[in-house]
């Protein structure tokens, strides 16, 4: 019913990354390179470091987050779970990531500045603003004059479906925390990681703590998880799919668990929902993928991103918080798996109709934008 | 393709199941079989040895609706889909007619519905009747690259059934987007004319199948929809008032038929419209 796709016509070749065919002389350039990238010791360098600073950065972070008490609970006015979800929607829009917001919550929640409801609404707004920014990208290509539905198409579905199965697990994930069933759910090893991390890490922050004012470790430790996510992308390996069965998925309509997994699969390797969103197109060679297949592999996308921010947990070492981002996963699974079993095809439907809605017009286009920038600012002022 | 084209007798398998006067499969099967002049065999599968006499009795009714055409009668006793599986690879048939049994939503989830399962393990092409039986003059063939055996049977051994229409539309769905945002992608809008201009894949394809079938001496037209692939073949057959869908299915082996979805499963529980599969 739709064929196999082929390599992209000259003129579209340069807007793709991947999708080339490998030629020979591209093999003599890869045997050209130092011995190091041949065996991939730099990838492994850059994971190293990435994990370091990562958590360094948490570190620096849980030492810095109790002096901005007054900042967060007074000018921002962050006293309730509803404002915390703006809050978080907001911080990740500017910053157009939500781990690092996520992680900031974490140690919020430590410090004592938010309750574990808060924090839970924070993260989710924190993913809620992180899906923003496949929809950003897709805008600039608007204001350069490409077309708005294809722009845009990618983006706002991103958008549209981790918003609604969020905004849904946001109920059930607070139910779960209310009943405290995953209280009991820790990991053994939490004790082992907090001696390990006191050993290396104690000795750096202290010593920053002697020469810099509290406040700044917080956004200095920040800046440090902005970096480390940076660092960690340049150590993901950058898959070639032409050759592999894999890279026949735009071919055919993959079961929707199939795509669910594939999606979960991805992002935890790649931790970022973005990278595993625009893994997408070299698995679809002209830049296509089948709309029958995206849906449920943002659902699995959306899962296996907290993967930092259980991490991060961990290492902030606070069960509480471990237990909240646990709830989160295990929230967001609960819908999704409802949804693919009981009623995809509805959801489908109604989902790609609601964002062909969207971009028919300017107007609805505006309006929409429009919606995502007040509601979150509307919660925060709640 | 000329040389496909042959002039042996239609053989046409028709599964009946039900009360010979509601039967869908027999009605529409009859249609065909005068349309074509087809040697038709009538199977008849019982759970029980007491129930052939009831069985030769039916079967004699049903051939009724079939003269003055050759027909044979045949009972098997055993599983209904195993059997007819098992007819359909021992004879030469070009076509077998089976009737759709509507489950209710409860047993949809969790049985496999007959005609699937004859479809599964189908030797020849299947023709899924619907309760509205008629005439096929309006043929929607939905191409999608997938399945090789489609266009050569299409204009061999169904080249008779395929020469009865008076329209046929190459349906061809596109269902993608765009991956990211930059990639410009005006075929995802285009209509066949423009795929055809432009000779993308997509348009390449519909050349190809245009010039396949151009032997057949059809009233051919060639359309492109964009959107989900089962809901624009339903939605183009409503429109279009078509009586037949025709479908190429991608024979999925090992892991695959566990990884892959298949449309023909959601047409066939979704449709209304009689739909032969390929």
């Amino acid at each position: 019913m739709s064929s196999a796709p082929s390599d992209p016509p000259p003129e579209h070749a340069a807007e793709l990354k991947w999708g080339k065919t490998e030629t020979t002389a591209e093999m003599a350039e890869l045997q050209a390179r130092p011995r190091y990238q041949q065996l991939g010791l730099d990838k492994i360098g850059f994971f190293v470091v990435s994990l370091f600073l990562f958590i360094f950065a948490l570190s620096l972070m849980k030492q810095g987050a109790g002096t901005l008490a007054p900042l967060i609970q007074d000018l921002f006015r962050i006293d309730n779970a509803v404002n915390a979800l703006g809050f978080g929607w907001i911080f990740a829009y500017l910053i157009m990531s939500g781990s690092p917001v996520a992680a900031a919550a974490l140690t919020f929640l430590d410090a004592g500045i938010l309750d574990k409801y808060s924090t839970f609404c924070m993260i989710t707004g924190s993913r809620l603003g992180a899906s923003f920014i496949v929809l950003f990208i897709g805008f600039i290509y608007v204001m350069r004059g490409r077309n708005r539905v294809n722009s845009l198409g990618m983006g706002l579905l991103s958008l549209v479906v981790t918003g609604t199965t969020y905004l849904a697990a946001l109920g059930v994930g607070i139910l779960l925390l209310i009943n405290g069933s995953l209280d009991q759910v820790q990991l053994n090893s939490v004790a082992f990681l907090g001696s390990f991390m006191d050993l290396i890490f104690t000795p750096l922050v202290e010593f920053l703590l002697r020469i810099l004012p509290e406040w700044l470790l917080f956004f200095i430790g920040f800046g440090m998880i902005l970096v480390s996510f940076s660092l960690f992308d340049k150590a993901v390996p950058q898959m070639s799919l032409k050759e592999s069965q894999v890279g026949n998925l735009g071919q055919f309509v993959y079961r929707p668990w199939v795509m669910f997994g594939l999606g979960a699969t991805i992002t935890l390797i790649s931790m970022s929902v973005s990278v595993s969103l625009a893994i997408l197109v070299p698995l679809g060679q002209r830049g296509f993928v089948r709309r029958e297949n995206v849906i449920p592999y943002i659902m699995g996308a959306n899962v296996t991103t907290f993967i930092d921010t259980l991490l991060a947990a961990v290492l902030v070492n606070n069960h509480t918080g471990f237990t909240i981002v646990l709830a989160q996963m295990v929230s967001i699974t609960i819908v999704s798996l409802v949804v693919l079993l009981f009623g995809y095809e509805k959801y489908q439907r109604v989902t790609l109709d609601f964002i062909q809605k969207v971009l028919s017009s300017q107007l609805g286009l505006v309006v929409f934008m429009a919606l995502i920038l007040v509601v979150p600012l509307l919660l925060l002022l709640y | 393709m000329a040389e496909n084209l042959v002039e042996k007798p239609f053989e046409l398998l028709i599964a009946v199941k039900s009360m010979i006067q509601d039967d869908i499969a027999l009605r529409q099967g009859a249609l065909i079989a005068k349309a074509v002049q087809a040697r038709t065999t009538l199977l008849k599968v019982i759970s029980h040895q007491s129930q052939i006499a009831k069985a030769e009795q039916e079967l004699a009714q049903a051939e009724e609706l079939l003269a003055p055409l050759p027909v044979n009668r045949l009972i098997r006793v055993g599983i209904p889909p195993k059997e007819i599986i098992q007819e359909s690879k021992r004879g030469s048939y070009d076509l077998m007619v089976v009737g759709e049994s509507p489950l209710n939503l409860f047993m949809e989830a969790f049985l496999t519905h007959t005609v699937e399962r004859v479809i599964r393990g189908m030797a020849c092409p299947v023709l899924v009747a619907r309760p509205l039986s008629r005439p096929l003059h309006r043929i929607l063939l939905c191409e999608g690259g997938q399945s090789t055996s489609l266009l050569p049977t299409v204009t061999g051994p169904l080249a008779p059934l395929m020469r009865c229409a008076e329209k046929v539309m190459v349906l061809h769905v596109m269902s993608q987007i765009t991956a990211r945002p930059g990639i410009q992608g005006w075929e995802l809008r285009a209509t066949a004319e423009e795929l055809i201009d432009q000779q993308t894949p997509e348009g390449t394809r519909l050349i190809y199948v245009l010039e396949v079938l151009h032997p057949l001496n059809l009233d051919l037209d060639v359309k492109v929809r964009h959107g989900l692939v089962v809901e624009e073949i339903l939605a183009e057959a409503q429109t279009g008032d078509y009586d037949l869908i025709i479908v190429g299915h991608s024979m999925l082996r090992g892991l695959q038929r566990f990884l892959v979805d298949d449309p023909v499963h959601k047409l066939i529980i979704h449709g209304e419209h009689p739909i032969l599969v390929i």
